[in-house]
């Protein structure tokens, strides 16, 4: 047989897995050759298998059977009619979505709390202008209230160095 | 997808894809029932599948992940499963001589008997005649990967036919 050399190389090749597609065919062919020597002819069964397993086919009935299921199955999708639903409710979407980026906008660009901001808009918020007399006669009577008040306090002082003065007084007795 | 493209781009895989699960799971009722199942799930992917590169890569992922899923069902519920090679009617061994049935039926249970990586990998090569690329983009699988099981398949599958010393298959 003048192809043994050949047929010897693509099945070493071949159970290397280093054959390409081509001399996989070609193997193949030269297997079909009636008169292989003993030691090849085992594997004659290998590939003549492995041509009969190309032969193998689905039932035709199965595959029927789920064509008619999947045009059942079409048409019955033709049939629902589905919610509009983008339709409906985009606007709410919409208005969360402005919503939330207007909540941020204004969030980022809201000052700082330093004391100094703190103080400075607290100054802003007091008009002191309203507290100013306007006549002469109110600002006497402030003052006069201011000067009573004060007069009050120090008279306190009094009063009580005075009552100091008694303790001592009741310490000697006591003595 | 309508049906007229489904018909036309995923029904022409059916038989491919029924291989491989019959390899896979070496009963033809249980590969004829995954089949089905494995089709409709095509059909309700719809525009998904219009999407992907490449229909038939897709499609055989999928029945390949549906045969392991049911494999590892069978492990669940611990019952005893044995591969069978049934000789229905309208199998290719049917037809053969009794001699060549016996071969056939040997080889088959040599392939049977390779890890489910090697299986896949020496089915979609061997029997599809798909290219190392293509097995790669269907099994989810890197280049290396594929040429290692391809080679471990093989010369599994020569060691376990030489131990059988089979016959030459007769010619009809």
């Amino acid at each position: 047989m003048n192809s043994e050399p050949r047929l010897r190389e693509l099945l070493d090749k071949y159970f290397a897995a280093e054959t390409t597609l081509q001399e996989e065919w070609e193997l193949r062919e030269l297997m079909k050759d009636g008169h292989l020597p003993a030691d090849l002819q085992v594997f004659q069964g290998l590939f003549g298998t492995l041509n009969a397993e190309v032969e193998e086919k689905l039932n035709p009935a199965i595959g029927n059977l789920v064509m008619a299921q999947i045009e059942a199955d079409h048409a019955q999708r033709g049939k629902i009619i589905p919610l509009q639903r983008g339709y409906i409710f985009w606007w709410p979407r919409v208005a969360a979505v402005a919503a939330i980026l207007c909540l941020g906008l204004w969030w980022m660009s809201k000052p700082a709390a330093t004391p100094e901001n703190e103080l400075a808009q607290a100054e802003k918020v007091i008009d002191w202008s309203k507290y100013e007399p306007k006549t002469p006669e109110e600002a006497f009577k402030i003052t006069h209230k201011a000067l009573k008040k004060v007069a009050v306090e120090l008279d306190k002082g009094t009063r009580i160095a005075e009552n100091m003065e008694d303790l001592g007084e009741m310490g000697k007795v006591l003595q | 997808m309508n049906p007229t493209e489904f018909k036309n781009a995923v029904l022409p895989l059916q038989d491919k894809l029924y291989r491989l699960a019959l390899r896979l799971l070496g009963s033809r009722e249980e590969a004829e029932d995954l089949l089905q199942e494995a089709l409709l799930k095509l059909w309700q992917q719809g525009t998904r599948l219009k999407e992907v590169d490449s229909i038939e890569a897709w499609s055989v992922r999928l029945t390949k992940n549906l045969c392991i899923d049911r494999i590892r069902l069978r492990g669940k519920r611990h019952t005893e499963w044995k591969p069978e090679f049934d000789q229905a009617d309208d199998s290719p061994i049917a037809d053969r001589s009794l001699e060549s049935k016996e071969v056939m039926s040997q080889v088959l249970q040599c392939l049977q008997k390779l890890p489910l990586a090697q299986k896949q990998v020496v089915q979609l090569r061997d029997v599809e005649g798909m290219s190392y690329q293509e097995i790669c983009d269907s099994l989810e699988m890197p280049m290396p990967q594929v040429k290692i099981n391809l080679f471990r398949g093989r010369q599994s599958l020569k060691e376990c036919l030489q131990k059988m010393n089979l016959a030459p298959l007769k010619k009809q």
